[in-house]
């Protein structure tokens, strides 16, 4: 099975912070989510994979080359609207059958028209929310063969976001689509990630599927004593609240049969994500 | 697409997702819930249903298929496979014999003796 | 490439026919031919490093870096659209000064022949100037104060060669050839600049 992208030994200084070393891979056909708190190098690593940044060393590959691939095959959406403000809709579209050699303007018309947004309105008239979905709608109509969001949703209200997972969904119905989904909601992710990358710190620190990750981790709160009865070495991360303690535990199952008497609770990513960015590593 | 199909996902239960999904579609194939020829749906669609990944269908059905169970076709998509009866008839023999299993265990434990069990399925056979 | 100085022309069109309608005001009232013939091929040349603001402001460069458009080639668009710029300027001048020698008597059509390319050349200068000197400072406030600066260098020196051309040549048509030719050299000089600045930062 080939893989949408291959990032070997990237790094990269940004700001404050470094990606030391990073390798990750997009298998062909499914969908990688990545989370990380803001700072960790999502959006970093997102452009250097796209080539929007300039890597100080590593191999990226997108579709097993290392050149810019056709015209088309990748498709990005970024956090804020690229499009100028005076733009309209129509327009847009226009441009962007200028573009891309394998523009489908009848999808086109049809995702905007999904989405609810008249082609007359432009850019400044709409809402974030909406301006997002042109981008998206745009991105989903040159044929990508990957396509990737950073961010996407941000600022959109909970049904349109829903509506575009339904649409993000229909457009992996082909298997030969890949998507790379970086996102602070991750409920989203939860819902249509194959695979759970977590960036902190410019490192992945957990790179595994989303099905394990849900199903292994698991989250103890009780008394300090009594969690960390459990072993240091069976717990990720451990975070000290007001009257007890919670422990991040990478296998709940185990834990549960070898301590019945304490509660062993689902971890969402949510869960994931505070107990080890704010916890400390046990 | 199936309207018949059934899949529950127990988040509580040690049995891994993709042994849930295989062991119940399998179970569906083997009584005749699901038959020879009807299509299922695609890996990335149930694993949108089920909100789960494509990995863990694409796994059941992987197992499914080389257990003969399922074919997929290329371009088409995955069919149930048509069973060969002798097949399907021990698989359900083997179904039947774990169902029994548990009876017998009952049975020792509360001291029921097998002619009353045998009693049990002689009614249970009438009935139906 | 294309799409890029089309979409560019777009977004100016509105922005060209207000310069333009300044730049002819300006022109009547000043009443001086030479600047009737350079002054509107410099205003709208402005647009080009203009749209490169524009562009910054809503990460376009970001977004067609992205998809795999090759990055000399949006600098490439940004020099085209200013020659195209200094185009319209150029006969935007010819219309003003043609109507300005009916409105006025005088010899403003006379010179037309020299004068025409002289307006052109300028606005390619000024344009490249513009855009080079954006792509080399980024997009800060004292980006649009330097490309002032850099232009009035580069002009007064132009002017001032010109002028010990014309005593040395005598020919206006001589000179205005040794203009192009540095023209020429100045566009290409300040196009790999460009390029290269370009092709090393992040956007």
């Amino acid at each position: 099975m080939e893989n949408a992208v291959e990032v070997r030994g990237l790094r990269k200084s940004y700001g404050d912070y470094e990606i030391k070393g990073l390798d990750l891979d997009i298998p062909a056909g499914y969908i990688v989510g990545l989370i990380g708190e803001n700072g960790a190098g999502k959006t970093t690593l997102i452009k250097c994979i796209t080539g929007a940044n300039r890597c100080d060393s590593g191999i990226i590959k997108v579709f097993g080359s290392s050149d810019r691939t056709v015209l088309g095959k990748i498709g990005v959406v970024f956090d804020e609207c690229c499009f100028h403000k005076m733009m309209s809709g129509k327009q847009i579209g226009d441009l962007m059958a200028d573009l891309y050699p394998e523009w489908d303007q009848s999808r086109y018309e049809l995702l905007m028209e999904k989405f609810g947004i008249s082609l007359d309105k432009k850019v400044h008239e709409l809402s974030r929310g909406m301006s997002m979905k042109i981008q998206v709608a745009v991105e989903l109509s040159h044929g990508a063969d990957l396509v990737i969001l950073d961010e996407a949703t941000a600022g959109m209200d909970p049904a349109s976001r829903d509506e575009f997972l339904d649409i993000v969904m229909e457009y992996m119905q082909d298997d030969r689509h890949s998507m790379l989904m970086s996102s602070h909601i991750t409920s989203d992710l939860e819902r249509v990630a194959d695979y759970i990358v977590f960036l902190h710190g410019g490192r992945i620190i957990m790179s595994e599927p989303k099905d394990e990750i849900l199903d292994r981790y698991g989250v103890v709160k009780g008394g300090e004593a009594q969690v960390l009865a459990i072993g240091r070495e069976n717990i990720a991360s451990l975070r000290r609240e007001s009257y007890s303690v919670s422990a991040l535990v990478r296998d709940r199952h185990a834990v549960k049969e070898a301590f019945p008497e304490l509660t062993v609770d689902t971890a969402s990513l949510d869960d994931i994500m505070v107990l080890i960015v704010r916890g400390d590593a046990a | 697409m199936i309207e018949r199909m059934e899949i529950i996902i127990s988040n509580s239960s040690g049995k891994a997702i993709y042994e849930q999904i295989e062991g119940q579609i399998r179970d569906q194939i083997v009584s005749g819930v699901l038959k020879g020829g009807d299509p299922l749906p695609s890996m990335r669609s149930l694993a949108q249903d089920l909100k789960i990944s494509l990995i863990t269908t694409k796994r059941a059905y992987n197992e499914l298929e080389a257990e003969g169970f399922i074919v997929t076709v290329a371009g088409k998509g995955c069919f149930v496979a048509t069973q060969d009866p002798a097949l399907l008839h021990e698989a359900n023999l083997r179904m039947a014999e774990d169902h029994l299993c548990r009876a017998v265990e009952v049975a020792e434990r509360g001291n029921i003796t097998k002619e009353e069990l045998k009693e049990i399925l002689d009614i249970l056979y009438e009935v139906d | 490439m294309t799409t890029l100085v089309r979409k560019d022309l777009i977004l100016i069109k509105s922005s060209i026919v207000s310069l333009s309608i300044f730049a002819a005001v300006l022109c009547f009232l000043l009443r001086v031919p030479l600047v009737t013939y350079i002054l509107p091929a410099v205003l709208l040349v402005s647009l080009a490093s203009a749209s490169i603001r524009w562009d910054e402001q809503c990460n376009w460069d970001r977004y067609v870096v992205s998809i795999g458009v090759d990055r000399n080639t949006i600098v490439r668009s940004k020099f085209v659209t200013g020659v195209i710029l200094a185009l319209i300027g150029t006969a935007i001048g010819l219309v003003i000064s043609i109507s300005m020698s009916y409105v006025y008597d005088s010899g403003y059509v006379a010179s037309l022949v020299t004068a025409c390319p002289l307006g052109f050349i300028i606005g390619i200068i000024v344009s490249s100037v513009s855009v080079a000197v954006y792509y080399v400072t980024g997009n800060s406030v004292k980006t649009q104060y330097i490309s002032v600066v850099a232009n009035i260098v580069v002009i007064s020196a132009l002017i001032t060669l010109s002028m010990v051309a014309a005593e040395a040549f005598g020919d206006l048509t001589l000179v205005v050839l040794a203009l192009a030719a540095v023209a020429a050299v100045i566009v290409y000089t300040c196009y790999s600049v460009s390029c290269r600045r370009f092709a090393g930062i992040d956007l």
